[in-house]
């Protein structure tokens, strides 16, 4: 069994117990990854604390929403933690506010070696695209944005915008499984 | 390019959310039936969590640790949640303490054995596409319609309208929604006959296989004879050849007792 994969089982089979210590652990190794995600989305601190904890108590009181046996933890809470952003986003139609003031702690390192290998990877791959397909993917996926809104905001027509989001995730998933 | 072709093209627009809500359940209604394309929505959302994990570093404040470990107090335990899949829109919770204490210790029992399955799996699974977030964002959408449509259902101020033929009497009636890959049923029911003290309306599920029946819930109707039944997690997702409702003692029987006020089929 692949360490990680033995990590994760090991989590929720901790949180299925109801370990707090267990708890902490998840914690301590993803609260930074669902934070930044959350933030990057919401672009509003107290949003994504809001997002944080939605996402923390939702594990701890079904752990087995997450199966370890379909896919890894990291990139499994990246999405959910993405679409509960982008819902509330959504929801509540936040402004997002880009002045720094609003990004507190912008800080600080990965929490864990594991989880930064994976994002550094992740951040590796993205870098290697072509800023205008980085781009269409990040305003779909982290601002909730449709191709027909992308496309009025990058000024672009939409079949464009379409070519640009299928080729940047095809690329991805390539690189991803090279 | 045929629908299928269209609906693949589509799939990563599909997999970064980048389609609108009408398009986005017109790609739902084909994935339900298109294993490939499910397949290939599994990687493209694996390529699409990239996205997310590439974000730039920043950590929650150190306070919020403190913070969310203090709500987990106030928290049921993870153990006993689980097993809230019966949510009871009208009627009773039935009290099942004796057999919901080895409930955690039954969790921990079966989830043991799930690990010793994984370690025996591991090499296949390590090479696995992971789909998990696939599975996500298809079900992430149905369950937030699905959620919508049950709170306009059992909403306090919801008026049940049957209508039927003119001049027809109207009579006890109830339609009952189940999907055995969801394990749930919803359940509405009009112009019940008011009932007795200690008595309950409940539902049983008629496997298509012909075993027992399966008791999915129980109703109490309101002073207008309707109510309304949400429940998941029911059975082992068993196909069903129909539903039916009895008159049962409070809080719910094992099994039906004759005659059958309202029978189905599916």
């Amino acid at each position: 069994m692949s360490r990680q994969l033995s990590n994760d089982v090991g989590i929720v089979a901790r949180l299925l117990a109801g370990d707090k210590e267990g708890f902490v652990r998840l914690y301590d190794e993803y609260a930074g990854l669902i934070y930044r995600v959350a933030l990057r989305v919401l672009r509003n601190a107290a949003a994504a604390e809001d997002v944080v904890q939605e996402v923390f108590l939702q594990l701890w009181r079904n752990p087995t929403s997450f199966d370890p046996q379909r896919g890894r933890l990291a990139p499994w809470l990246a999405v959910i933690t993405r679409h509960k952003a982008v819902d509330s986003l959504r929801k509540l139609k936040y402004e997002a506010v880009s002045s720094e003031n609003s990004l507190a702690d912008p800080v600080v390192g990965e929490a864990s070696v594991r989880t930064s290998a994976e994002c550094n990877r992740a951040r590796k791959l993205m870098a290697q695209l072509p800023t205008e397909q980085r781009q269409v993917l990040e305003l779909a996926f982290l601002d909730g944005l449709t191709h027909v809104e992308i496309a009025a905001r990058v000024s672009q027509p939409l079949g464009t915008v379409k070519s640009r989001i299928r080729l940047g995730l095809l690329s991805l998933r390539k690189e991803l499984s090279a | 390019m045929t629908d299928h072709e269209q609906y693949r093209d589509d799939l990563p627009l599909y997999a970064v959310g980048a389609l609108s809500g009408e398009e986005s359940e017109r790609i739902q209604r084909h994935l339900a039936e298109c294993p490939a394309c499910r397949e290939e929505l599994s990687s493209l959302n694996e390529a699409a969590a990239q996205i997310a994990l590439a974000v730039e570093p920043a950590a929650p404040p150190a306070h919020f640790r403190e913070q969310l470990m203090a709500r987990l107090d106030e928290q049921r335990s993870p153990a006993v949640v689980t097993n809230e899949g019966r949510r009871r829109v009208s009627g009773h919770p039935r009290e099942r303490r004796s057999a919901w204490f080895w409930v955690p210790a039954f969790a921990t029992l079966v989830f043991a054995l799930a690990f010793v399955a994984v370690w025996r799996q591991n090499r296949r699974l390590d090479e696995e596409t992971r789909d998990l977030s696939a599975r996500l964002a298809t079900s992430r959408e149905a369950s937030d319609r699905a959620g919508e449509l049950i709170q306009a259902l059992t909403a306090p101020d919801a008026q049940h309208v049957s209508l039927v033929a003119a001049g027809a009497k109207v009579q006890p009636e109830a339609k009952a929604v189940y999907s055995s890959r969801q394990r749930s049923v919803v359940l509405l029911a009009d112009h019940l006959d008011p009932l007795p003290a200690h008595k309950i309306y409940e539902l049983w599920l008629l496997p298509a296989n012909g075993s027992k029946p399966l008791a999915a819930g129980t109703i109490k109707p309101d002073e207008r004879g309707s109510a309304a039944l949400v429940l998941s997690q029911l059975g082992d997702g068993a196909a069903a050849k129909g539903f039916a409702v009895t008159v049962e003692d409070e809080p719910g029987s094992a099994m039906p007792t004759m005659p059958i006020v309202l029978s189905g089929t599916t």
